[in-house]
């Protein structure tokens, strides 16, 4: 490139920045590929049935906290109940709904309000009441006063009587044996291991019938296939990656497993969080090695829970918006971890990499077209390079996308059809040219507001799960 | 900054090409695969019409057996094998489990199996335990137990379950020693299979509470408490004493387990000795004595246990009300009694246990 010292520096910034980047992701890429391959091949001979039918096997309880959710609680929860496994508690927690959420669950389920005694460690809102279902002896709601998904979700570690809680989201549907799958390695190891996430897949397009996915297919909306692209390599192949090197910050609030005893050591989730999820992850960290206690966070491949994704901009602008004050909050709580040897991995490179390419990312990226609009208008600049580096950036990019589909292909075979799996490779194509772009807009947004100080989840609108043709 | 074009296109010809190879490689191996794997199907579909038939007329007559499921090759062998793995794992009547059993060996699948278990594929040698394991065919017990001695830790493991599937007796002593070498994830199963041998194993597992190895006399201590123990007379009176002398030991777990196994087998008279674990300095024991003296049911626990109400830790309180809901109605009164108490745990628990006895009297 020609021109003056001062874009020397900022043309090797970019390139160090380019390179640090996607050289990061496609390491992890490669780690992910081994640790996917790994637990595809050991849930091959490792036998379920027996830990379904072993006395050993640790109880957990399902958290499901709803808010405005008559749409879609009742086959959340049914699905939840049908869940294969053998000391499974279903905390559904009503906070404080203004829709018929609450009504619908009473008449359903028959639930009869008791008085239960309950863990006080973390302080919550008030519980108006406690209720147990009379045809359903695994089904606990909870009814309280609105305080947010964090607020809720601590009353149901409260409320748990079992050692380790899974946090679900109401709009969820888990595969009949996810939970089994999940609790594995604490079934098998409870000192090591202190908390999971599992894989969250796209419901949208798919055929579901009582609490249950029958067929998998891709929804012919562009956005939908867009988002069904990123989290399979958000899922798969990055934080595959990231539990390989047991350096996992996010495990989806989605679909996750907790050490409850720690959870309420260490005071909860974060009240009115918006990255409730990444909060108390981080924090579960901070507490572990701050302990010096030898443990392992971890992804599981396998299990699957489905959950449907936003399908007009607007919301889904929303989500991203909230994904990023999440995790400005999460950095921003949290950083005295940054560059911190005192926490090992995690303060040296999964903080590190949290702020310098997730938070910074989407800075840098529009700083970049800026700049180069910028180098153009003041003719510092050799096309043919800034050509192929754009071409380069879009490669790699491609690159990484395509491999998540390949292991999406040689590991879960999800996507029977060819047709789905050619089009999830067109889109990992077209994503670069506009869907990106636009969740980097989403994402700065996200962070301006954050420093602005908005709180608010914002609305997600439910359409409901499409049902199977009779 | 300088930057040689040329490495800048070489670049993007390699990313190039290694996109164009995963997606052709995604494409060519569907289109390989799938005239195989359709195949497969329906090979799969002709033994399971042809097993289906076999088992609705009960038959065992060896020419039937043989021409209807022939088997021609390896790839029929797989395919015959899943449709009688995947039987056997569904029907619970014995003559028909018999007769799957039975086409499992006449086919060969059995030898080929057993050939594989002396593979150097490590994952040859796991596939073929794992499936010798689930055929529950007879002739696999002798391999089995000889893959308990497997330089592969997962093939030991295997070979286990497999054995603990066919419920092998004589192998019982052999399974407990894996507790020796393996990691907690795998001692889990381990325990599972002992469970499932029951009684059986009971003789095996009592032996190790001898033993200096702290791990082994753990996880033999939570298989055992997790047997179902039908103590009659002075059978378990050798493991009484073992598991009494266990009561005052260092390891926490060693003494919470022990209590456990010694209120299944012990008489009444053991609610003393278990019932001072109460004052142990670590909740896991506190908790574990109060789920035991639920299990021994002594009603001279009842005090005992009411005080524990009042612990400090939740997961020992907890396990005290537990265990007093066992006993049923004659907690009542004195529950009652302790909705005066000013003991704030005592009578949030109480009140907790009042309304439980009363909604199970509904119900």
């Amino acid at each position: 490139m020609q021109g003056s010292s001062w874009h020397y520096f900022l043309d090797a910034f970019i390139l160090l920045y380019f390179v640090g980047l996607n050289g990061i992701y496609s390491f992890l890429t490669f780690l992910a590929f081994f640790e996917v391959r790994r637990q595809c091949r050991r849930s091959f001979i490792d036998d379920y049935a027996y830990l379904y039918s072993s006395k050993l096997t640790p109880g957990a309880t399902l958290l499901v906290p709803a808010y405005n959710e008559e749409v879609t609680i009742i086959e959340a929860v049914r699905s939840h109940l049908q869940t294969k496994y053998p000391k499974l508690e279903v905390i559904v927690i009503n906070d404080g709904s203004k829709d018929g959420t609450f009504e619908i669950l009473k008449k359903e389920f028959e639930l009869i309000k008791v008085y239960r005694v309950m863990h006080a460690g973390i302080k919550t809102k008030e519980i108006k009441g406690y209720y147990i279902s009379l045809t359903h002896p695994r089904l606990v709601v909870i009814d309280k006063v609105n305080g947010g998904k964090a607020d809720a979700l601590n009353v149901g570690i409260n409320a748990s009587k079992h050692p380790y809680f899974i946090s679900i989201d109401a709009d969820v549907i888990l595969e009949e044996d996810a939970v089994l799958r999940i609790m594995k390695p604490f079934a098998e190891n409870p000192d090591r291991y202190m908390a999971a996430g599992g894989i969250v897949r796209v419901a949208n397009g798919c055929i579901e019938e009582r609490g249950e996915i029958k067929e998998v297919k891709l929804s012919q909306k562009p956005l939908v296939a867009f988002q069904v692209m990123e989290y399979l390599r958000t899922f798969t192949a990055g934080r595959a990656g990231f539990s390989r090197l047991n350096s996992l910050l996010i495990v989806s609030g989605a679909f996750a497993v907790f050490n409850v005893e720690e959870a309420r050591r260490i005071g909860g989730y974060a009240p009115n969080s918006v990255g409730e999820d990444m909060e108390l992850l981080v924090k579960f960290h901070r507490s572990l090695r701050h302990g010096k206690r030898k443990y392992n966070i971890l992804y599981c491949a396998y299990p699957v829970c489905w959950t449907e994704v936003p399908e007009s901009l607007e919301i889904l602008g929303r989500q991203r918006n909230r994904w990023q004050r999440g995790l400005c909050e999460v950095l921003s709580r949290h950083k005295r971890m940054l560059f911190n040897f005192r926490y090992g991995r995690i303060g040296l490179f999964a903080m590190p990499f949290y702020f310098l390419f997730e938070f910074m990312g989407p800075i840098i990226e529009l700083l970049g077209y800026l700049y180069l609009i910028l180098l153009i208008i003041f003719g510092f600049v050799n096309l043919p390079f800034i050509f192929l580096f754009l071409v380069l950036a879009v490669l790699w990019g491609i690159l990484l996308s395509v491999s998540a589909v390949l292991f999406e292909d040689l590991n879960f075979k999800w996507y029977t059809q060819w047709q789905y799996i050619a089009k999830l490779l067109l889109f990992a194509i077209l994503e670069n040219f506009g869907y990106r772009q636009m969740t980097a807009v989403w994402r700065i947004q996200g962070s301006i507001d954050y420093f602005r100080g908005k709180k608010s989840w914002g609305a997600m609108t439910r359409k409901g799960f499409q049902p199977a043709k009779t | 900054m300088e930057i040689n074009l040329g490495w800048v296109a070489l670049a993007n010809y390699v990313l190039l090409l290694l996109i164009g190879m995963i997606i052709l490689f995604i494409f060519l191996r569907r289109l390989a695969l799938y005239p195989f794997l359709a195949w497969f199907e329906r090979r799969k579909t002709y033994y399971l019409h042809s097993v289906e038939k076999i088992l609705a007329r009960s038959l065992e007559n060896d020419e039937y057996v043989k021409k209807i499921t022939r088997v021609k090759n390896l790839m029929d062998k797989s395919a015959l094998e899943e449709v009688l793995i995947e039987a056997l794992a569904a029907v619970a009547d014995k003559n028909k489990r018999r007769i799957l059993i039975r086409i499992y060996e006449e086919t060969g699948i059995a030898g080929w199996r057993i050939g594989q278990m002396k593979s150097f594929n490590v994952w040859k040698r796991r596939m073929a335990a794992d499936l010798l394991g689930k055929s529950q065919s007879l002739r696999a017990e002798t391999p089995l137990f000889l893959a308990l001695r497997d330089k592969d830790e997962d093939v030991r493991l295997i070979a286990a379950k497999g054995l603990g599937k066919l419920k092998a007796k004589g192998a019982i002593d052999s399974v407990v020693d894996l507790f020796k070498d393996f990691p907690p994830e795998k001692c889990l199963i381990v325990a599972n299979i002992l469970i499932d041998f029951g009684e059986e194993a009971v003789p095996a597992l009592s032996e190790t509470l001898k033993t200096p190895n702290l791990k082994t006399c753990y996880w033999s201590l939570r298989a055992l408490s997790e047997i179902d123990l039908v103590p009659d007379g002075s059978k378990y009176r050798d493991l009484e004493e073992k598991l009494e002398k266990l009561l005052p030991e260092h390891g926490a777990r060693i003494r919470a387990y022990s209590a456990i196994c010694l209120a299944k087998i012990a008489s009444w008279d053991m609610v003393g000795k278990i019932a001072s674990l109460l004052e142990d300095h670590s909740p896991v024991v506190r908790a574990e004595a109060c789920r035991a003296l639920g299990i021994l049911g002594n009603p001279e626990a009842i005090d005992r246990l009411m005080k524990c109400l009042n612990d400090n830790n939740w997961i020992v309180n907890y396990a005290a009300s537990r265990a007093l809901i066992t006993f049923g109605g004659r907690i009542k009164r004195k529950l009652q009694e302790n909705l005066k108490s000013s003991q704030d745990m005592i009578y949030k628990r109480s009140r907790e246990l009042l309304e439980e006895l009363e909604i199970h009297a509904r119900v």
